[in-house]
């Protein structure tokens, strides 16, 4: 492998680039999905994606889902062309933050490679779930269990003399159950992920999950309607990092280059307040157990973890080495891509609210009249978040009263972020992907439950 | 194309030597190039991106099961390993009965051009700078905040063991501009269009339009909650109408009951200005092709027919159930693929789904549709409708939208949600307009082929 990526660099260089790496990425992954306790699907499948990037005066980039080395050659040509083309029509050229080569392997460690397990293993703990959700009651009318298992194997090479190999595991678990009454439909939906292998099983239970989700899911049948309007908000820790993330991608340096953007609102922020200061935010793609974790990231930098928001004032944003060369900062490995088809730019990994020492008991004890909201079905993030959660609670003179069914919930940025009241001293993280245009991230948010002194609510 | 053909063959000739009764091999190659213009810290950048994707899906089934898997590595070895691992954790599937037999395909018009598929750089700048010369000539004040040309050739072959051996390619094209006015800076107004042909992209008067409606959208006013009478985009109803709607008209969801439209064919669902077909074979369509993703000749067909519910989208598993026809509705997609163009991939299970969703044109220009509204709103664009129910209810903030005072537009919408139920809302339509735009969904595959609607009213919620 190595021989062949440094050939495709030595091209670039040779037609005249200023910097040039090449990415390989090979995924071996395996989905299970059964419904209603039958099989439904099982897919294997093997991804090859490959790109080049080349520096002169601005990026040229192509990518491929082949490495012979007529296809890398060929690639690095349009790449070269494309960049010498672009680079006479803007006003100054693309410059890099300058780095140390890097020559690393890093292996699997004590994860279990999930290729080496029985795919009946991985089933029957799925079939035990699904046994369990659905004797939970008669109107548990749909269970549907989505697993996934993969190992990525990455190679990155440059132009400065970087090589490194990383071998992640990535397993994820996603449930929907669905109850039903006469006409009334409701469904619940559980996500349980980690960069690691068959031992996700033992980071959440998946057995407790489901019965959760289908006590839930039962309960939302009889449930009333949210109400709509402005109300003192408890959110759940998924909700929290459903926030956590889209606060933290305001964070990129990358959207924070362009002010007027939908994430560009931390644009001109730095050492400023930007949300409560019951707030802080950390984005840490090295710590075990959590969904998505790297040790290099797209741009063959170490990652560490960075604290962006301390106590409601943003000290730094995370970068890639063209923003880094721009705020004149030190990239810290948080330049990320879906695979290696697509260009890496800074986007946070595991997006973290840090928790306090308050109770959830104490949390809720001063709301007089309020609304609890649990469980992300989805999200639109922007300077607005738009989220239609799972369900809610009434919350009466500082007590957990009737359940209602799921309610969508708008956050402006920019006013709702500093009406975070308190945070509580729980945790729990919850894996998403984001979603942008043709690219998707596994990502993950999290922390405490945090509670909005006002939130507005839609029924 | 013949060394496609001969990498599909060869992988139905593994497959029977590994012991398939019945096999599918579905290629697909796809070159995408695209050119972005942004300002950055208030400085124009570049960004050129060149692709090109190629990979398999194979189908193979033993003893009655079927199975599925995928890749990117044509490799002897990756592809007996893949058909080694289909036959293995091959299932009983309800209606399969063996692949599709080999049918004429459907003749399409302007889905291919030669110029489209070999654009140079060059060239696309200067389709660049003659889009942004067009919106620049509207007015000076406005701001380009980025500008993107992208174009993209598809190719795909399909054979199967029971002689199928179709092959097609398309071409696609497309513009985008982020646009804001000088000294209105926090308004950013978004426009995008895609065509098949480099001829039926009018960058003249996607510029323009694109201009004056950033111009329109400066004056922003508060609304009070109430409901409207509004009229809706192409896009927007492409939003509402492309979830939880396209869903239930689909045969696996009816089958499985999960359909909000079991039983209801025959019955009025809809306003009797409704008429809506499944199009494969539009001229110049998105999602047009000569067959579905099984290798079935794609078809118009009818869904509703002046608010009546005429039927559901099938395919060939599908239809074996229900003993009828497939519909050509085939399609290689699953969340969250998506594309600018053509949101199908070799790695997505085939399943049914929309192809061009096709609203009939009604009698009314757009001037009409404002000019008969005493107080109403009129909405441009909406946040994606994906995080929709299933019974259909959405909640969705409005992105951009003009509001209609004694039919004229005297402003735009500061901020407001709309809420309410698709299913509901189809029955409220009360003019459809004449005119006629492409366009895509934010984050499903498929395009909405519509004019303009109008309802008589929608509830819309204030921000304020």
């Amino acid at each position: 492998m190595k021989d062949v990526l440094e050939r495709a660099v030595d091209k670039a260089m040779e037609l005249g680039a200023e910097y040039a790496d090449v990415r390989v990425q090979r995924t071996y992954s395996n989905t299970i999905r059964i419904v209603n306790g039958r099989v439904e699907r099982t897919i294997p499948s093997v991804e090859l994606t490959a790109s080049i990037r080349v520096l002169k005066g601005t990026w040229g980039f192509s990518s491929l889902t082949s490495i012979s080395e007529t296809d890398l050659l060929e690639a690095v040509d349009k790449a070269f062309k494309t960049a010498k083309v672009g680079a006479e029509r803007i006003p100054e050229p693309v410059k890099i933050k300058e780095v140390k080569p890097v020559e690393d392997k890093v292996r699997l460690g004590d994860i279990q490679d999930p290729r080496e397990i029985p795919i009946e293993e991985k089933m029957e703990i799925i079939f035990e779930c699904d046994k369990a959700a659905r004797s939970i009651d008669a109107r548990i009318v749909r269970t549907d269990y989505n697993y996934s298992d993969s190992v990525k194997e990455k190679y990155f090479c440059s132009s400065e003399g970087s090589y490194i190999e990383e071998i992640i595991p990535f397993t994820e678990l996603r449930i929907v159950v669905v109850a039903r009454e006469g006409e009334v439909i409701q469904q619940t939906i559980g996500r349980i992920a980690a960069s690691a292998g068959q031992e996700l099983m033992a980071y959440a239970d998946p057995l407790e999950v489901s019965e959760r989700l289908a006590q839930d899911a039962v309960k939302l049948l009889s449930a009333k309607s949210p109400p709509s309007g402005r109300y003192p908000v408890v959110v759940d820790n998924g909700i929290t990092g459903l926030i956590a993330l889209s606060t933290g991608l305001m964070t990129s340096a990358y959207f924070a280059l362009m002010p007027e953007s939908e994430l560009g609102s931390f644009a001109g922020k730095l050492g400023q307040k930007v949300c409560s200061e019951a707030i802080t935010l950390t984005d840490d793609p090295t710590s075990a157990g959590m969904p998505v974790i790297f040790h290099y990231d797209e741009e063959g930098i170490a990652a560490e973890p960075v604290n962006m928001i301390e106590s409601g004032v943003l000290k730094t944003y995370i970068h890639s080495r063209e923003t880094a060369y721009k705020f004149n900062a030190e990239p810290r490995g948080h330049s990320r891509a879906p695979n290696a088809l697509f260009q890496p730019k800074p986007i946070v990994s595991n997006a973290i609210i840090k928790s306090s020492d308050l109770s959830f008991e104490e949390l809720i004890e001063d709301v007089k009249e309020g609304i609890y909201l649990r469980g992300v079905v989805g999200a639109t993030i922007g300077r607005i978040i738009q989220c239609t959660t799972m369900m809610g609670y009434r919350i009466v003179n500082g007590e957990i009263g009737e359940p209602l069914k799921g309610a969508t919930f708008i956050v402006d940025a920019s006013k709702d972020l500093f009406n975070v009241d308190a945070v509580a001293n729980d945790f729990d993280v919850l894996p998403l992907r984001l979603i942008e245009g043709d690219k998707f991230y596994p990502v993950s948010g999290g922390g405490p439950h945090m509670k909005f002194k006002e939130l507005k609510i839609g029924g | 194309m013949t060394d496609i053909f001969s990498i599909a063959n060869r992988v139905l000739k593994i497959a029977e030597e590994e012991g398939a009764d019945h096999c599918e091999v579905y290629i697909m190659n796809r070159n995408k190039t695209d050119y972005t213009f942004e300002v950055k810290a208030g400085k124009k950048t570049f960004n050129g991106i060149s692709s090109t994707i190629r990979g398999i899906a194979i189908r193979a089934a033993k003893g009655g099961k079927l199975g599925f898997g995928y890749g990117s590595d044509f490799s002897e070895e990756a592809l007996r390993f893949t058909i080694r691992s289909v036959l293995s954790v091959a299932e009983e599937t309800q209606g399969f009965e063996g692949f599709t037999t080999p049918k004429t395909v459907s003749e399409v018009k302007g889905t291919y051009d030669d110029e489209t598929a070999n654009l140079s750089i060059e060239k696309a700048m200067e389709l660049i700078d003659l889009f942004e010369d067009s919106i620049k000539g509207v007015n000076e004040d406005i701001l380009i905040l980025e500008s993107s040309l992208r174009h993209c050739v598809i190719s795909t072959v399909i054979v199967n063991t029971a002689g199928v051996e179709v092959e097609e390619k398309g071409t696609y094209i497309g513009i985008g501009t982020t646009l804001s006015v000088k000294g209105k800076e926090k308004i950013t107004y978004p426009f995008n269009s895609s065509r098949r042909t480099m001829n039926s992209l009018d960058l003249e008067k996607l510029g323009e339009t694109a201009a004056n409606d950033v111009l329109r959208l400066t004056e922003k006013k508060s609304i009070e909650t109430g409901d409207y009478e509004v009229i809706l985009s192409p896009k927007v109803l492409a939003e509402l109408l492309s979830y939880s709607f396209t869903t239930s008209l689909c045969a696996d969801q009816v089958q499985a009951k999960l359909s909000v439209l079991e039983g209801k064919v025959g019955e009025k669902i809809a306003s009797e200005k409704l008429t809506l077909y499944d199009d494969g074979t539009y001229e110049e369509g998105l999602y047009t092709t000569k067959f579905d993703d099984e290798g079935t000749p794609t078809q118009k067909t009818l869904l509703i027919e002046k608010g009546v519910l005429k039927g559901f989208l099938y395919d060939s598993i599908t239809a074996n159930i229900d003993n009828v026809e497939s519909t050509g509705n085939c399609v290689r997609w699953e969340p969250p693929t998506w594309d600018v163009f053509f949101a199908r991939s070799f790695s997505c299970r085939p399943r049914v789904w929309m192809s061009n969703l096709v609203i009939e044109p009604g009698s009314k220009k757009l001037d009409e549709l404002v000019g008969e509204i005493s107080k109403g709103l009129f909405l441009l664009n909406i946040f994606s409708g994906f995080t929709m129910s299933p019974s259909g209810d959405f909640n969705l903030p409005v992105v951009h939208g003009y509001i209609i005072e004694k039919g004229e537009i005297t402003g735009a919408i500061k901020e407001a949600t709309i809420q309410g139920n698709v299913f509901e809302t189809l029955k409220g339509i009360n003019a459809v307009g004449a005119d006629i735009d492409i366009v895509i969904p934010d984050s499903t595959s498929g395009s909405l082929i519509s004019p303009h609607i109008r309802l008589e009213k929608l509830k819309v919620i204030s921000a304020d």
